[in-house]
């Protein structure tokens, strides 16, 4: 399926959020903060939340003292 | 009547700085969490905790434990973004380079911090403000100096307003012997690490610095000396 990672398509068979962001490598980073369509999800939800053709996510950083 | 007498000597409470007057933690453990409580107590309006290596998700949660929640909404982290929003802290700190999510909440307010023009020109427009780093010789880091002088930071600072620039905070080496020029050079703000924490009493560092800031009657900040 065809989703959409901050504003970049992109194609995957991650079923889940969780999936998703082992897949981008940054599913243990403890700065990191994601969103599905708009809404922030809390990391507890991650494995739950599924993914479907067209869905937006928005993966977000802290700076880290960057 | 006697109520409205009564109430004329009811102490007001502390009013805080204003948050565009920032603390950081310095990013090793030579502060504690009785410091900040004392510190939000003296008024500090924003502070942002620096990133630390040696802390977890769980050292996070037992500085805010510690922290009366009414201060919560001061409290901005270069880390653990789900704990800002899931706690209702007053912000998070991001990479100029990051882009924010269409639907961000709005208590999580963002900031970044820059160190040249081309960071701040980066910047997401969803931050609410910036740092620009350093703008003096650090007081806290050795060697950091300022990559420009004050004539041109006073040029960068024009230039991102008239492109309408979100406000910019000055980062490094604050005192309060140049916080004048910090203003002087179009600055909206400052922001303070080893000017408060590197002296012996860093509440009252910090309020020299916002008298000196704000040039106010020190009588009138109603705070505690």
């Amino acid at each position: 399926m065809r989703v959409t990672v901050n504003d970049e398509s992109r194609d995957t068979a991650a079923p889940t959020l969780a999936a998703l962001l082992e897949e981008l490598g940054v599913a243990h980073e403890t700065a990191v903060a994601a969103a599905v369509d708009g809404e922030v999800i809390p990391r507890s939800r991650w494995s739950a939340q599924a993914l479907m053709n067209g869905t937006s996510i928005l993966v977000i950083r802290a700076a880290q003292g960057g | 009547m006697l109520k409205f007498i009564k109430e004329l000597f009811v102490p007001s409470p502390e009013a805080p700085a204003p948050d565009s007057l920032v603390l950081f933690t310095p990013n090793d453990g030579s502060w504690n969490v009785k410091q900040v409580r004392q510190l939000f107590d003296a008024g500090v309006g924003r502070l942002h905790v620096q990133y630390r290596r040696d802390w977890q998700l769980k050292d996070y949660e037992d500085f805010l434990k510690n922290i009366p929640e009414a201060f919560w909404s001061r409290i901005v982290l270069e880390d653990q973004p789900e704990l800002v929003l899931s706690c209702k802290l007053g912000g998070l700190q991001i990479h100029p380079t990051e882009r924010v999510p269409r639907h961000w909440p709005k208590h999580g307010v963002l900031s970044a911090k820059c160190h040249s023009y081309d960071e701040l020109l980066a910047v997401d427009k969803s931050c609410r403000y910036v740092f620009l780093t350093p703008i003096f010789e650090s007081v806290s880091k050795k060697d950091h100096r300022p990559r420009r002088t004050v004539r041109e930071y006073a040029v960068i600072l024009e230039r991102w307003k008239s492109e309408g620039g979100c406000p910019a905070y000055a980062l490094g080496g604050i005192t309060p012997e140049n916080i004048g020029e910090v203003r002087e050079m179009g600055f909206d703000g400052a922001a303070f690490i080893g000017s408060v924490w590197k002296e012996k009493n860093p509440v009252r560092a910090f309020l020299d610095l916002e008298l000196a800031w704000s040039g106010r009657d020190a009588r009138k900040l109603k705070r505690k000396y």
